[in-house]
């Protein structure tokens, strides 16, 4: 899974945000803020990968230990459900 | 080949025999240095066939990133075939249609209000003014939708999206009599230049014919909101560069346009005094930013 093309991750200042791009703009997607995670998450995403890889990319950065794994498995993939929900991820083949 | 000096930069417009908008003749300079922006307009039959899915559609053309350059065309052109804008080279090629190229003349023309519904001899002016824009950026500059004003050797820009009242706002001020000089009517470009943050008025000014050739000191932004009462807010510096990248002109076609827009953007917010203004169409707004401004000066 990816992040649309029509989305980008920014940090302006101590803050992070997902801001719509060229024809997100046109159809009206607003920006949304995110938590530093959240941000993290995006960063990942920004090139194709598994939720697996994502969930070793977000334990390797919070140094995540034995069952701390599984829960970032767990919240990880709610996570990653939304964003697929509301058409900020496309799944590749 | 007619040379300008627009925001600082020099731009060469080979325009052939087309007259161009008499706003642009005033931004004339005889200076013979090279040009950081050169447009040029090409008489042609076709264009570059393009064979890539489009980044944007939107209600007047399609936009396509094509590698070397992005290329725009237009769903109803009367005159224009096609828009070229290098990212190798500061260049841009309008290409425009060999056969209706006697009937163009944009020299008494003013750009629509609505850029989303321009046509005819608007074509060639806003392409013009997209390619400034697009390579205005590259020099770290931002044109910001905004009315604007000169008050106090400053520049003080309202910005806002079309029909919030920035015009009206500005129009408060003179009702109150106050000693300001207009600048322009709907955007001003704002740049870093090292010991200062200036502003600089464009020949681009929508339908209100306010403009002038003139750069000075930035002294602050006001983002208008409706509001029930008028009061003035100051932001912080990432509210304020959110605000600037929100009523920025530069294109945002993909993430790299765009990144380079936040970039520049969290660089003049932090220098720059920006506010939120939320305003009733009355002189009272007016009363409660010029004593913003005022009090702010005299700290």
């Amino acid at each position: 899974m990816k992040l649309v093309s029509s989305f980008l991750p920014a940090q302006i200042g101590n803050r992070y945000f997902l801001l719509p791009v060229g024809q997100a703009t046109v159809e009206g997607r607003n920006m949304l803020e995110l938590n530093e995670t959240g941000y993290d998450i995006m960063m990942c995403l920004l090139e194709d990968c598994s939720l697996d890889t994502l969930v070793d990319k977000i334990s390797q950065k919070y140094e995540a230990l034995g069952n701390e794994k599984e829960t970032i498995y767990m919240l990880v993939s709610e996570y990653v459900t939304k964003l697929l929900d509301m058409n900020y991820l496309i799944m590749k083949d | 080949m007619i040379r300008y000096k627009i925001a600082g930069l020099n731009v060469a417009i080979d325009n052939g025999l087309i007259k161009l908008n008499k706003e642009l003749a005033e931004f004339e300079t005889q200076e013979e240095i090279s040009p950081d922006i050169f447009i040029k307009l090409e008489v042609s039959e076709s264009v570059p066939e393009i064979k890539t899915e489009a980044l944007v559609h939107n209600m007047v053309n399609l936009i396509y990133d094509v590698g070397s350059y992005y290329f725009i065309t237009y769903y109803r052109p009367k005159f224009l075939t096609g828009l070229m804008l290098s990212k190798e080279k500061h260049t841009a090629t309008i290409y425009v249609d060999m056969d209706k190229y006697a009937d163009i003349d944009t020299e008494n023309v003013v750009l629509s209000k609505n850029r989303d519904d321009i046509s005819g001899p608007q074509e060639l002016l806003y392409a013009i003014e997209v390619s400034f824009y697009f390579y205005a950026g590259l020099y770290g500059r931002i044109p910001v939708h905004s009315a604007s004003i000169i008050y106090r050797d400053k520049a003080w820009l309202f910005a806002a999206s079309s029909g919030t009242g920035k015009s009206t706002h500005v129009d408060m001020w003179r009702k109150m009599g106050y000693d300001f000089t207009d600048f322009n009517g709907d955007v001003a470009m704002i740049y870093d230049a090292g010991n200062a943050i200036m502003a600089s008025s464009l020949p681009w000014c929508g339908t209100s014919q306010i403009y002038m050739n003139k750069t000075v000191e930035l002294g602050g932004i006001f983002f208008l909101k409706r509001g029930t009462s008028d009061l003035t807010r100051c932001l912080n510096d990432v509210d304020g560069a959110l605000g600037i990248i929100s009523r920025s002109f530069l294109p945002n076609w993909d993430r790299e346009l765009l990144s380079r827009t936040v970039m520049i953007a969290t660089r003049l917010a932090d220098r720059t005094k920006l506010y939120e203004l939320y305003c009733t169409q009355t002189v009272e707004a007016a009363k409660v930013v010029k004593e913003e401004i005022d009090g702010g000066m005299e700290l």
